[in-house]
């Protein structure tokens, strides 16, 4: 073959790779960024409430000039701590998995000013009294609140003020256990049943039942109606308690007859004629509090559209709650839609929920979302693969470079994800799906604790009592207690056979003290003959790590 | 001056100046191993040379330096987690020394490799073993002279027209040509080679071999220096002067008068066979000034 023909010839097959090449370069752009908006955009259901709620608080957050969620408990609910409002955010706050917060300052300055009202002369409203005094209980879990302040919440508040006295009254009873007071709970209850209308409902004043108060009574009912303390299950056992109980079963069955009943079409609620988004965060609440499903249950689901939706008609633009449509957004309003959100969070599946806790103090109103390491670091080297690959093509026409560069960066970000690589905080603040916590249901317990006596360093985790959940062998337990613990482990892991094998803990290594040196464990007293990997705890058992320097023979 | 000195004193002194910091465990030592080492480099090429193996040696120092932390996991700063396990900046830290270690050894065997032709090899090894050492200078010079005919061969090709118009396919066609054409051509160099060494007495028992490197009163100094030295820095780094403790946390050793001393005398050690080659180029420089 000639040169001038195979210089035709080879120009077909030069612009035939060519295209291929300028082919997969766009088509991997492409995927790659429509993966990074696959990736912001899929969110479960779960997430999508915890985000309302977070945008309520940063709403909060704006208005008050905070930029913390910390510091708008520590300065802004502490100035007014008496405030229903505030303590509104402060229980949503208490009820939400995933934000620790510190309340020791709120609940200081929360028991100064509730013996300040009590004391001074212009006095307390009553029902203020008993809702700050349940929220006392409830942050600091405090039960020596001040004579003072008791007997003037136990004697001086019930019934004083009409139905609404009767409802806090009831609920601080319940919350803080109160047992003697000017009325009994099964006066109290006594009390509302009889102020119930005749439509089901109840009201302030009038014939009609109001949602709100319709709401809010079956709130303070609910712990009666489902004896969720021993208390109920003792008062309803004898003959009048009995009787008292079918009546309270009939209210309450009355009662969400009514709410359901009078439900938008939207899914919200209507207080005094007008539909309004305290209404629909009451009833939220009232459904959660009698353990009803909040979304699928059928009688308060209207067509297209449930209560959830009918609380974001009330969402405005600037992430805050309005009153009812067509007003700026109100401080009351989002407080109680807060509260509601985070009830519905807590009734949905949680799916998406990862266990990460976010403290308080970095809980910020700019939104710090950074791309995670795993994304960032192969994004950043395939650009610079990809980059160098294009700058060699331009110079030297050869396709080769930009196919290398495209399968470099590939390689490249196979092996990172392969690696799994995560940030410290995301690592160490996971919830653990080993160890429960001490009054989870499920699981069993054990005894655990890592000990290198023989080289006298001592117990590296002392003898615990764990929860841990049923199935879960010794190196799971081993290793998520290392997690949470923050003790250097390392060992080697074949997740096919579930094979384990432990080279260090808090850095001490097999081999240092000799040949024969390293790390072994007892369970019951006895070391088992199979892998940490492989052994399945029981009930009951005795678990020790243990440092050895002569396999095991100094040990006994 | 290193070109004149004997094959055995070149060995000794270039193990002992390169293989000493390589058993210690001090980042100091290993960057003075390194900043010594291509101090060297400097004797017998010229800055472009040495610029054009400086990516390769960041790209193996990042290697080795990341390789540590990925597989062992001790240390109590943690950086992130890896699969489960800590990604430490001690492990990080060890990583980096022991490649700051491997490169300094790196650089000053360029340079062994540089100054121990062929010929030495097989003059300092013959009388270990003769067939060995044929062996290794066969590998040695062949290695080179390969690379070059495949060179030349590319270039002939080239000339011809042969070599494809460039796209991958053409390329690969091309090399896997000049390869087939390479074997076939070793294999009759193999044999030329094999001819010449029995025309030349290769095998006869009753032999003498002609030696062109001369044992002289330098060459025993610096062997002695050299032995010297090892003994006096191995005492050091015996007792523990420069031990680094890495884990948990790093604990560097304290600098006393014997490690300062015993640095210093490394610094004069590893430099003073090329003081010689600095000092003639100082004076080379100044008289092309003059003229």
């Amino acid at each position: 073959m000639l040169k001038s023909e195979r210089m035709i010839v080879s120009k077909g097959r030069k612009l035939f790779s060519r295209a291929i090449c300028a082919g997969l370069v766009w088509f991997c752009l492409f995927t790659a960024i429509f993966s990074l908006f696959n990736i912001s955009s899929s969110a479960s259901e779960g997430d999508e409430i915890l985000e309302d709620i977070y945008e309520s608080y940063r709403w909060k957050m704006a208005l008050e000039g905070k930029d913390t969620l910390q510091s708008l408990i520590d300065n802004s609910f502490c100035e007014s701590p008496l405030n229903g409002t505030n303590q509104n955010y402060i229980l949503s706050i208490i009820q939400n998995p995933t934000i620790s917060a510190d309340f020791s300052k709120y609940s200081a300055s929360l028991e100064a000013a509730l013996y300040e009202g009590v004391t001074s002369e212009e006095g307390i409203f009553p029902t203020s009294l008993q809702k700050s005094l349940a929220t006392y209980y409830i942050v600091s879990g405090n039960t020596n609140i001040r004579p003072e302040v008791l007997e003037k919440a136990l004697y001086k508040t019930i019934g004083e003020k009409g139905i609404m006295s009767y409802v806090y009254g009831l609920y601080m009873m319940d919350v803080c256990g109160f047992d003697e007071a000017s009325f009994t709970r099964e006066d109290i209850i006594k009390e509302l049943l009889n102020l119930q209308c005749k439509d089901g409902g109840f009201t302030l004043a009038g014939d009609e039942g109001d949602t709100d108060v319709t709401a809010m009574t079956l709130q303070v009912l609910a712990p009666a109606f489902l004896k969720q303390s021993d208390y109920y299950k003792t008062a309803f056992e004898s003959e009048d308690g009995a009787a008292l109980y079918k009546d309270l079963t009939s209210c309450i069955d009355k009662a969400i007859g009514f709410l359901s009943s009078i439900q938008g079409e939207g899914g919200d609620f209507a207080s005094f004629g007008t539909y309004c988004s305290e209404s629909t965060s009451q009833v939220i609440l009232a459904l959660k509090a009698l353990n009803i499903p909040i979304l699928s249950d059928e009688r308060f689901k209207t067509e297209g559209a449930d209560l959830y939706k009918g609380l974001l008609i009330y969402k405005n633009d600037d992430d805050g709650f309005v009153h009812s449509s067509a007003t700026p957004s109100n401080d009351m309003a989002t407080s109680q839609a807060v509260l509601a959100l985070t009830a519905i969070y807590q009734d949905s599946s949680q799916e998406g929920y990862d266990g990460k806790i976010i403290p308080a103090e970095d809980f910020r109103i700019q939104k710090k979302a950074p791309l995670p390491l795993r994304i960032i670091i192969p994004l950043l080297v395939s650009v610079l693969f990809i980059g160098l690959g294009v700058f060699r093509f331009i110079k030297r026409k050869k396709a080769i470079h930009l196919i290398s560069a495209l399968v470099a960066s590939l390689l490249f970000a196979g092996i990172f994800s392969a690696l799994d690589i995560r940030s410290r905080s995301s690592f160490e603040n996971e919830k653990s799906r080993v160890i429960l916590s001490s009054e989870a249901d499920t699981g069993i317990d054990i005894l655990f604790s890592i000990n290198a006596d023989t080289i006298d360093q001592g117990y590296v985790y002392p003898e615990t009592s764990l929860k841990v959940s049923e199935g879960s062998t010794v190196f799971d337990v081993l290793s998520e207690v290392c997690r949470l613990e923050k003790i250097q482990l390392d060992y080697e892991k074949n997740s096919v056979y579930g094979l384990a094998y432990i080279k260090g803990i808090n850095s001490v290594y097999e081999y240092e003290y000799g040949d024969l040196s390293g790390w072994m464990y007892r369970v019951n007293g006895e070391m088992p003959n199979i892998g940490v990997g492989y052994y399945k705890l029981k009930s009951g058992d005795k678990v020790e790590i243990l440092y050895s320097k002569n396999i095991g023979r100094d040990l006994e | 001056m290193i070109e004149r000195l004997h094959p055995l004193t070149i060995f000794i002194y270039f193990l002992t100046v390169s293989m000493l910091p390589a058993f210690s465990r001090n980042p100091l030592l290993h960057l003075l191993c390194l900043i010594t080492g291509s101090v060297m480099l400097f004797t017998w090429t010229d800055v472009k040379n040495i610029l054009k193996k400086v990516p390769f040696f960041i790209l193996f120092f990042l290697i080795i330096s990341l390789f540590n932390p990925f597989f062992y996991h001790n240390g109590d700063t943690v950086l992130f987690y890896v699969a489960g396990r800590r990604f430490s900046l001690e492990a990080l830290l060890f990583g980096a020394d022991s490649a700051l270690m491997v490169t300094g050894v790196g650089l000053w065997f360029i340079s062994l490799s540089h100054y121990m032709t062929s010929d030495k090899v097989l003059l300092l090894f013959g009388t270990i073993s003769a067939k060995a050492a044929t062996i290794i200078s066969l590998v040695m010079r062949i290695i080179p002279h390969y690379s070059l005919y495949i060179k030349s061969y590319r270039k002939h090709q080239k000339m011809l027209g042969l070599y494809g118009d460039g796209s991958f396919l053409e390329t690969v066609r091309a090399e896997g040509k000049i390869f087939a054409g390479f074997l076939t051509w070793s294999l009759e160099h193999s044999m030329t080679t094999a001819d010449s060494m029995t025309a030349r007495g290769y095998g006869v028992k009753k032999r003498k071999s002609f030696r062109i490197c001369r044992f002289r009163s330098f060459d025993i100094l610096v062997i002695c220096l050299s032995f010297i030295l090892a003994a006096f820095l191995g005492l050091v780094l015996g007792k523990g002067y420069f031990y680094t403790e890495y884990y948990p946390t790093i604990k560097m050793p304290q600098q006393s008068v014997l490690s300062i001393i015993s640095e210093a005398v490394y610094i004069i050690f590893s430099l003073i066979l090329t003081l010689n080659h600095f000092i003639k180029a100082y004076y080379g420089f100044f008289k092309d000034k003059q003229s």
